[in-house]
């Protein structure tokens, strides 16, 4: 057995990180991001403004797209938590990602692993999302490089939205 | 950036929140889906001693949707209200408005009580509360209360909440499930805080018209367009002579870099005129 930490300054988390099973004790006030980049040494997910807005940090949490910057690790006990490093894993994700550098939906790449996982959630739907649904998605991102036609088109792509 | 060093206790009961507000000294703070709350710790807005994260509390997560009656636990995410199939045929301005909160990413986190408890002055939900008389069920170690929204609201990110109570659900009756529904709000790009919007509703006749509005006050404010009169004057010039006149008396918009207060009355107008068009033609 073993010995907890858990008090309300250190707490204990279980999560499902890309697959694996993880548990540590963290401070309370841990961000998920710093428990992703730091703990784990997952650093594909970026931190850019850390209030929520720009949407660099996105991650899936049970499977649905959130900000990783504005959610605290120790309130994500028993969490499925899915990063961009998982990504390349299966073949949908290399497609995404292939579709990706073809369309030129990046240029310095800081705020691509926060869109490629909200695209992977809306690819996951089984009702393909409409174009209301996936411009207010992508409306949670910010990309101070390409100017979003490049993103927008890797988007539709991806979700068959244009030919090939 | 992140939160000053704070202590965190995961209730799973209700009872663990009191024992946690009792044992806390004072300087603790509920946090829901933390969507907002988080931001202002990192940006050390914040500095709560003690965080008690309600997630855990099952009780604070019902949604129950009939015709005579909804009601919202305030754990309930956004875009479990956005999309819950009963809530958008019975009540579906509810959705309409949870759809302007943030971004999808957000309303994945973010919580119906948590937004409606947070009193953001700019914020959608607090003026749809408002509009349609809300009951605001809060409930604490003394027990539980029945607020109505047009008390619970007291000012910017204030509310009539206890420093050891919390939001536990929230109903809307069957008179509000029964009207139709205008909504429009003016922002700088979507998902963006509104500067200025306005929800609206109808039962039958113009005279019923009434509007919440949110973006121009330290709280949402609510106006009977159709008893003052104003709704008589519709499609006339007379109408938005006398809708500024009125709006000038009773919004106290603020200059901030987003807009001037002069833009937001404005807007308040333009938002108003959009509404009452979707409700009456």
């Amino acid at each position: 057995m073993n010995s907890s930490a858990d008090s309300p300054t250190r707490l204990d988390v279980e999560m499902v990180v890309n697959g694996e099973p993880v548990r540590r004790a963290i401070e309370a006030r841990t961000l998920l991001i710093d428990f992703l980049r730091t703990e784990l040494g997952l650093t594909g997910t970026h931190n850019g403004c850390s209030y929520g807005v720009c949407g660099a940090c996105t991650v899936l949490v049970n499977g649905v797209a959130a900000r990783s910057c504005i959610a605290l690790a120790a309130q994500l006990d028993g969490a499925t938590i899915e990063t961009i490093e998982s990504v390349s894993h299966t073949e949908r994700g290399q497609e995404i990602l292939e579709t990706f550098s073809r369309c030129r939906g990046l240029q310095c790449g800081f705020c691509t692993p926060g869109v490629v996982m909200t695209l992977v959630e809306l690819d996951r739907r089984i009702e393909t999302p409409n174009r209301d649904e996936i411009e207010d998605s992508i409306d949670g991102h910010l990309c101070r490089c390409t100017g979003y036609a490049g993103i927008k088109e890797a988007v539709d792509q991806t979700l068959g939205r244009v030919g090939r | 950036m992140k939160p000053a060093p704070l202590r965190l206790v995961r209730a799973r009961t209700l009872d663990d929140v009191w024992r946690a507000f009792a044992e806390s000294s004072g300087d603790a703070k509920a946090i829901a889906g933390g969507q907002s709350l988080v931001a202002m710790l990192n940006l050390r807005l914040a500095t709560p001693h003690t965080l008690i994260d309600l997630s855990g509390v099952d009780d604070l997560r019902r949604l129950s949707v009939s015709p005579t009656e909804i009601r919202v636990g305030a754990m309930v995410a956004q875009r479990t209200a956005e999309h819950d199939p009963d809530l958008r045929q019975v009540f579906p301005v509810m959705s309409r408005a949870v759809s302007h909160i943030g971004h999808p990413q957000i309303r994945s986190r973010g919580t119906v009580g948590g937004n409606v408890a947070h009193a953001d002055p700019s914020s959608e939900l607090p003026a749809l509360m408002v509009l349609v008389d809300a009951t605001m069920e809060v409930v604490g170690p003394r027990g539980p209360r029945r607020i109505p929204a047009v008390d619970f609201f007291q000012g910017p990110y204030t509310t009539a909440l206890g420093d050891d109570e919390i939001l536990a659900n929230i109903v809307i009756g069957r008179e509000a499930i029964d009207r139709h529904y205008g909504f429009h709000e003016i922002a700088r790009c979507r998902g963006a805080f509104a500067m200025t919007g306005v929800i609206g509703s109808i039962d039958s006749s113009p005279s019923s018209v009434r509007v919440a509005l949110f973006g121009v006050a330290p709280t949402p404010v609510r106006v009977e367009l159709g008893a003052l009169g104003l709704m008589e004057s519709w499609g006339s010039a007379d109408f938005d002579r006398a809708l500024l006149e009125h709006y000038t008396e009773v919004l106290s918009p603020n200059d901030d870099f987003q807009a001037t207060a002069n833009q937001r009355l404005s807007y308040a107008g333009v938002c108003t005129k959009k509404v009452v068009h979707e409700l009456v033609g």
